[in-house]
């Protein structure tokens, strides 16, 4: 992991703080001219980072990549900040906020050393400014209105120039009236790629943003004086159905780079069917030493957390944010809790009324999405239901933070590839025989516990205790070493 | 006797000239009675018999009362109604009592001459002789035949009033009928609805109960719907006590006999208003038709006949023409006389004057009256076409949004962004602003009835009643002189 003297090298900026401090305010007051030396006089200068030579580029699901163009060794982009109408799934849009016609805008990629100027015109009915949040620059180039900048007002354009003296995972988002506007999407991806090699390259790189919005079913702008109702919950602002799957070869290293700029939330990222490792988060590389092996990831709002993962086991694995809300679409949450309850005489009391009426919930909510995909439950226009999508055997009861990581054999192509059929089996209904084999009855609630002694001897005669037998006998044999 | 004999002959002459009507005047009250009832007056006992009557209330209560059948069930059910023709009939004596000339005065006398009776044994008188002294006059009042003409005038007048009278009653029978099928099909109409709202409380409560009993809620929970339930119940019988009420004003209107009393049947709906504008308001018609007005006219013009009569009579008071056949001593004498009070002390001028000033009275409320009409008969104009609008408002606007609000809570509902409860209470929301609309459509064809009234004849004061007690719903039987 480079240093902060290197780092700050590798910009050309010279070394130690002082060189920074001086460079910072030559920034401030002509910028662009100041960094354009410290690129073309500089030996410690490099060439633009080129995709597939310097770096392979990050596929940001549902999203794309920011292009530039290259301006005298500057990497030049262009970001229009302005209303597009989006769609968060199959059923639900909304007018959000967002740059280039996208929401949220498009993932910047450059290489560490890449010197950018990033043009930013304004085509929102409000002023605004970008902040490149984790991005170490100058105090000037940060972007907090009033702060740092006067805000950009309607139809103005601005332009930011930095050199990137890091690598990692960062973002960039509105800084100017941030509730509102980040609320209403403005906000994408920043991958910086090392220009120096420390780990091993990675073969899919996956660049995510998790956030969170508030749209009353049947509404179209997203609220946001919401602070904690959110219903729409996203990955590249995409609601499950509406997230593309994560499409892997077996056997390929793959990162996962995954932001959260959610307005008031915090995300337990977790990946089935693997252990990885947090690599990164906005602040640097993790040291290896500290770095464990996770089935889940919290993913902090206002930062990102890299992992990586060798992708060894294929088969379709569920990736989302393991609170349980946060896999759930519109659904209100000041409703009444019906689970247990029998819906018979009401049905019949209330449709007399209301000939449209069923009593719902009295099981759970795993039926919502049926109900109203078949069509006989209409729910607002512009609106998706409480959970889910038909899966490949079964409806599929998570929907909001939700998609899939689809690991392959052989893969050439990063298409969606369909359903995993596994070739291992799958969980299905236990056969009469199986049942009768290892004494299993549907009536008896729980299995009665066998002493460790006739667990030892009991043998094949009563297999009706093999399981807690068995694991009995591997405790007292953990014990006895 | 020269001056005796002319003034006889003209009086009698007048006296044929003016008809009292044969059929007491029934014919030119159906008449004019016409453009206030559907069906032709009947005079029940006169021009129908009391079996027939009998039959056809029957026919028309067979089927459910419409605003026709309740016109004409008044005509032939309503004693008091029926009262009124014999008051009409009283009348019509009195106009052919007054229209005869006045009878003379006859005067007889005997003279018991001295030595012509004897005593009997038994001390009784015996005629010994015809009775040979006496005489016999005749007397008439001259004034009563020289104003005989202006009594003939005043005894019109006075018929006429009360024939305009007994119009104008009919007129409030058959819009007091009116009034009262308005309010009872308004009272059956409200209790469906509040039937309904009581019934989705009751759900609520029931289904508050199911959560209960699986253990959802508190008992707190519980008992505030219970409680809500409970207060609709009250509210059900409310809507049934004035649904009970309503009906037997109406019976009282129709003037059914306690056995026809339960057959009356409410069916149905309020009529939907018509969407064509209302015609302009016929100022002069009402002026004209105006039987409370013309009645006032009948009785002003009685009246003044009467002062004509009045005022001679004030200043010449007493005068009286005799004729005298006296037989004396077998002689017959013939004497004639004039005798006439002596205006010495009193000249009648106070007796002009009182005549003069009640008069005055009578014209100053007369034309009061028509000026209280041409406003009672705005303030309708503009109540009915107010209520036309609101009805029309009610129905083109707040009826199908509130049904759209209802199917859009049912889609919310749907989406699990409401409960049950909620939803439950939408509808009641709903059937409320049902009730609001029914209380439109009451209010305007009470309000027309009112005004229809008006325009064919009716009291201003009494439609004006009648308006005013509509939102009390306490019209039926208001509005008696
Ligand atoms: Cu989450």
């Amino acid at each position: 992991m480079p240093n902060r003297r290197d780092t700050l090298k590798l910009a050309g900026l010279g070394a130690g703080a002082a060189a920074l401090g001086g460079a910072a305010k030559g920034g401030h007051h002509t910028g662009h001219h100041a960094h354009t030396q410290s690129v073309s006089h500089n030996g410690n200068s490099y060439a633009p980072g080129r995709p597939g030579h310097d770096y392979t580029p990050v596929v940001t699901p549902n999203g794309s990549t920011l292009p530039f163009k290259v301006v005298d060794g500057v990497k030049v982009f262009h970001l229009t900040a302005e209303e597009v109408e989006h769609e968060f799934a199959p059923g639900l849009n909304a007018f959000c906020w967002g740059y280039n016609g996208q929401v949220h805008g498009p993932t910047i990629e450059a290489v560490e050393g890449d010197k950018v100027r990033v043009y930013v015109t304004n085509k929102l009915i409000a002023p605004t400014t970008i902040h490149w949040h984790g991005v170490i620059l100058n105090s000037g180039m940060d972007g907090v209105g009033g702060l740092n900048q006067p805000a950009i007002k309607p139809g103005e354009t601005f332009v930011y120039e930095w050199t990137f003296v890091q690598h990692g995972t960062f973002m960039y988002h509105s800084h100017h009236d941030e509730m509102t506007q980040m609320a209403m999407g403005l906000m994408g991806m920043i991958v910086v790629h090392p220009r120096k090699r420390t780990e091993p390259a990675a073969d899919r790189e996956f660049a995510m943003m998790l956030g969170t919005w508030a749209i009353r079913p049947g509404a179209k702008r997203p609220d946001p004086n919401v602070m904690s109702d959110f219903n729409v919950l996203t990955i590249n602002a995409k609601s499950y159905p509406g997230t593309a799957p994560l499409v892997a070869r077996t056997g390929q290293r793959v990162r996962f780079r995954i932001g959260n700029l959610s307005a008031m939330d915090h995300h337990p990222f977790h990946l089935h069917g693997y252990a990885f490792e947090e690599i990164m988060t906005d602040g640097g590389v993790i040291p290896k030493s500290a770095r464990r092996p996770e089935t889940t990831v919290l993913v902090p709002t206002g930062s990102t957390r890299t992992i990586e993962l060798v992708a060894h086991n294929p088969g379709d694995w569920a990736m989302h944010c393991h609170m349980t809300h946060h896999v759930m679409t519109q659904m209100g949450h000041d409703i009444p809790n019906m689970i247990g309850v029998d819906p018979r005489k009401l049905d019949d009391q209330v449709t007399s009324l209301l000939p449209h009426y069923m009593t719902m919930g009295h099981d759970g909510m795993g039926e919502m999405g049926i109900h109203i995909e078949s069509g006989h439950m209409k729910v607002p226009e512009n609106s998706l239901p409480m959970v889910g999508a038909q899966g490949p055997h079964d409806y599929i009861t998570m929907g909001g933070m939700f998609t899939i990581f689809k690991v392959r054999d052989g893969i050439t192509s990063f298409e969606d590839p369909g359903w995993y059929d596994d070739p291992l089996g799958m969980a299905r209904l236990a056969s009469q025989a199986e049942l009768a084999r290892d004494g299993v009855s549907p009536d008896t609630a729980s299995m009665p516990m066998k002493s460790y002694g006739s667990g030892h001897s009991g043998g094949s005669d009563n297999s009706g205790h093999s399981g807690s037998s068995g694991s009995s006998g591997g405790h007292t044999g953990h014990d006895g070493h | 006797m020269k001056l005796f004999k002319p003034l006889l002959l003209s009086g009698l002459l007048l006296s044929a000239c003016v008809s009292v009507p044969k059929d007491s005047g029934f014919s030119e009250l159906a008449e004019l009675t016409a453009p206030m009832l559907p069906a032709p007056a009947e005079w029940v006992g006169e021009t129908i018999t009391e079996l027939e009557a009998g039959d056809r209330i029957s026919a028309l209560l067979s089927s459910p009362l419409t605003e026709a059948s309740v016109a004409e069930i008044t005509v032939l059910a309503n004693r008091d109604l029926r009262a009124v023709l014999y008051g009409l009939k009283a009348a019509s004596g009195d106009f052919a009592n007054d229209s005869s000339l006045p009878n003379p005065f006859i005067t007889a006398l005997f003279i018991d001459e001295p030595g012509v009776s004897d005593e009997d044994c038994f001390g009784n008188l015996t005629r010994k002789d015809i009775p040979i002294g006496g005489s016999i006059g005749i007397g008439y009042e001259i004034l009563d035949l020289l104003f005989f003409p202006r009594t003939l005038k005043a005894a019109k007048a006075d018929f006429n009033a009360a024939k305009f009278g007994s119009v104008r009653q009919f007129a409030d029978y058959a819009y007091k009928s009116r009034l009262a099928f308005y309010e009872a099909m308004s009272a059956k109409q409200m209790m469906g609805l509040a039937e309904q709202s009581y019934k989705a409380t009751q759900a609520s409560a029931d289904t508050a109960q199911a959560l209960y009993d699986a253990g959802n809620i508190p008992m707190l929970d519980l008992n505030r719907e219970k409680l809500f339930a409970a207060q609709m119940e009250a509210q059900l019988v409310q809507a049934k006590r004035r649904l009970s009420m309503s009906e037997r004003r109406l019976v009282q209107a129709l003037g059914l006999s306690p056995e026809k009393a339960g057959s009356i049947k409410l069916e149905g709906r309020l009529r939907t208003p018509d969407k064509s504008e209302l015609d302009p308001l016929p100022v002069q018609s009402v002026m004209d038709r105006n039987l409370e007005l013309k009645h006032r006219e009948a009785l002003i013009k009685a009246a003044a006949a009467r002062m004509g009569l009045s005022d001679v009579m004030s200043f010449v008071g007493d005068m009286e023409i005799e004729a005298e056949v006296e037989r004396h001593d077998g002689e017959y004498e013939y004497s004639g006389g004039v005798g006439f009070e002596l205006p010495i002390f009193n000249f009648g001028q106070g007796k002009r004057r009182a005549n003069r000033a009640r008069m005055e009275m009578m014209a100053q409320n007369y034309e009061g009256s028509m000026y209280a009409l041409d406003t009672s008969a705005k303030i309708l104009y503009d109540e009915l076409s107010g209520a036309r609008e609101n009805v029309m408002i009610q129905r083109q606007k707040v009826l199908p949004l509130s049904n759209k609000v209802l199917q859009g809570m049912q889609l919310d509902y749907n989406a699990m962004q409401i409960g049950v409860f909620d939803l439950l209470a939408a509808k009641r929301e709903q059937l409320s602003v049902g009730i609001a609309y029914i209380e439109a459509v009451e209010d305007y064809w009470k309000t027309r009835a009112s005004y229809e009234y008006l325009l064919a004849g009716g009291s201003p004061e009494i439609a004006m009643t009648g308006q005013a007690n509509m939102s009390g719903g306490n019209s039926a039987g208001a509005g008696d002189h």
